[in-house]
């Protein structure tokens, strides 16, 4: 699922937290997002995803112009915080949220079963999630923002205490996922995580002052990792 | 489908929440229970005057356990109003007349009663006429007031419920993620209400249960009418909750709401006579849903009128219901455009 945005900005009490950002993310990519704290990730995030709208520019999801509910249909959300229900089980908080979809009775067990077994909570998922571990709602919460097979999935930092065999596993969905053609937006402070996404953006002060594959981005920077770009950017502000 | 599954999720959080539900459903029989005891009556044995009485009468009221002085009127005057006395019982021509220092449903009810037990047992019985130095008489208080703490208790408990709810929905970013599913505004809105006033139904039908058999509460109308008022009522403060829960960051903000929002309330509620309060602020009451419940909960429960003579006061609910409804429905444009 194809996302481009248009010179598109959003301010925030007259305050440019989003300044003239173009971008086009393709079919079958994984897409990073990384920046500073402020740098105006979640922003974007939000803009993509239709919670606010662009004071200028535009955005769209596939054919769709956002803000759309017909785009909310194709797209998965992770948010930053677990953002899952403390007082349901594992298993209620998917099926919570795959009707919201409106997902059909059999399809969701069927859904649910196969995220629940992806994140490894197929033993805990009649627990309550007040009662998980962080890792473990961190989890959840990814398998309900894949729970549709969304064309578009888009993760706020999604494997942050997470373990690291665990991680490899998930990474291994996400290029699953990339192959059957869907479009990954990860934004992360993981620098090694970052580096497996097949393009980056580095956002900085409401801007994208860097935008490529990761290699190449390093080559043309001449920075010897993501690591220090990052660093720099954040020292030098470019 | 997407209204109901909303539905069914909060019954669900909140028959695993026992804390909550027992919020819901134990504190309003609590509160009720207590308001009863303390605005009750007691094995408090009154002291009073008498002038004139017949030895007989006297007799009578002392075998009931009043405690009772022979004294001049003058002095029995004096001793009223400085509270030394409870009563002061004399005769006034034919009629036997008691004097009262204010109402007060205990000592009132008890000397009355008194007095009226000693009269039946002579021949040549007298009128009784009572009168009060300050205030006005009447049933217990709890006879009374009891429809206007159904209200309070009521609305007080569904308010903070719903709004913490809320508030909670926000903090834990559960509302974020719900809003970035196709789901309409007004589908999250009409959940949210049906989904609490499920339990308001619930606590409704317990509450007023509870007060009518246990508590011997009058209800000279129908109880069901009762019932259908104090559904209105909690469901406008669902609504009301989930809109000033916007305003609270934190459930301890959402309850700082309490002294602003609910405690107003209880004063405009009928328990203070809205005639005699001072710079026309009985007017206030207008704006206040609690005033419109109590004020259709006492035609129906003290008076025994029926669905005709409340539907203003059922108009006015309904109204508050639905301006915070659609106040709802834009608040939660925060979360997303459309």
């Amino acid at each position: 699922m194809q996302v481009s945005l248009v010179h598109a900005s959003k301010r925030f009490n007259k305050q440019k937290v989003l300044k003239d950002v173009s971008l086009e993310i393709g079919n079958n990519e994984i897409f990073g997002l990384i920046g500073p704290s402020g740098a105006g990730k979640t922003t974007l995030i939000r803009l993509i995803i239709g919670a606010i709208a662009a004071d200028e520019g535009s955005v769209r999801v596939g054919n769709i112009a956002i803000p759309s509910l017909e785009a909310l249909k194709v797209i998965g959300y992770m948010p930053q915080n677990d953002a899952l229900y403390g007082d349901l089980s594992g298993a209620e908080n998917l099926l919570f949220f795959g009707r919201m979809y409106g997902l059909g009775k059999a399809e969701l067990r069927e859904r649910v079963d196969t995220v629940l077994k992806l994140v490894e909570l197929e033993d805990d998922c009649r627990r309550k999630v007040s009662e998980y571990s962080g890792g473990m709602k961190k989890r959840l919460s990814l398998a309900a923002a894949m729970l549709t097979e969304p064309g578009l999935l888009i993760l706020d930092e999604p494997t942050v205490g997470i373990d690291p065999i665990l991680r490899r596993k998930i990474w291994e969905q996400f290029r699953a996922l990339r192959t059957q053609g869907k479009t990954i937006i990860i934004t992360t402070h993981v620098m090694d995580e970052a580096g497996m996404c097949d393009r980056v953006a580095l956002l900085y002060n409401g801007g994208i002052i860097a935008c490529d594959r990761t290699d190449s981005l390093l080559e043309r920077t001449k920075s010897r990792s993501l690591e220090d770009l990052f660093f720099e950017s954040e020292v030098t502000g470019a | 489908m997407k209204t109901f599954n909303i539905v069914r999720r909060i019954a669900v959080q909140i028959f695993n929440d026992k804390r909550s539900l027992a919020m819901i459903l134990i504190a309003p029989l609590f509160i009720l229970t207590l308001i009863y005891l303390l605005l009750g009556n007691s094995d408090y044995k009154p002291t009073v005057a008498e002038s004139g009485l017949p030895a007989q009468i006297v007799a009578s009221l002392e075998a009931d356990g009043l405690t009772v002085n022979s004294l001049p009127a003058e002095e029995a005057g004096e001793k009223l109003k400085n509270g030394k006395i409870d009563a002061f019982v004399y005769k006034d021509g034919n009629n036997l007349k008691l004097l009262f220092r204010t109402y007060d449903a205990v000592k009132t009810g008890l000397v009355q009663k008194s007095v009226v037990g000693a009269v039946q047992g002579l021949s040549s019985a007298s009128p009784i006429d009572a009168e009060y130095l300050y205030g006005s008489s009447g049933d217990s208080l709890f006879d009374n007031l009891g429809y206007v703490m159904l209200g309070i208790v009521s609305f007080f408990i569904i308010f903070i419920i719903a709004g913490i709810s809320f508030v909670r929905e926000r903090t834990n970013q559960t509302m974020e993620r719900l809003m970035m599913t196709p789901v309409r505004r007004w589908q999250v809105v009409l959940g949210y209400t049906l989904g609490f006033g499920f339990f308001a139904m619930l606590q409704s039908i317990l509450l007023l249960s509870y007060g009518i058999w246990v508590l011997n509460m009058t209800v000279l109308g129908s109880a069901v009418t009762a019932g259908l008022i104090m559904l209105l009522l909690a469901m406008s403060a669902v609504c009301i909750g989930a809109f000033f829960s916007i305003f609270s960051n934190s459930e301890f903000q959402m309850m700082q709401f309490i002294p602003v929002i609910v405690i107003p309330q209880i004063f405009f509620s009928g328990l203070i006579s809205l005639d005699t309060m001072p710079y026309h602020l009985g007017a206030l009451s207008k704006i206040m849903p609690v005033y419109y419940a109590c004020s259709a909960l006492k035609t129906v429960m003290i008076t025994g009128g029926g669905i005709a003579e409340i539907c203003p006061d059922i108009a006015a609910l309904l109204m508050f219901i639905v301006i915070f409804f659609f106040m709802n429905i834009l608040a939660l444009k925060k979360y997303r455009k459309l």
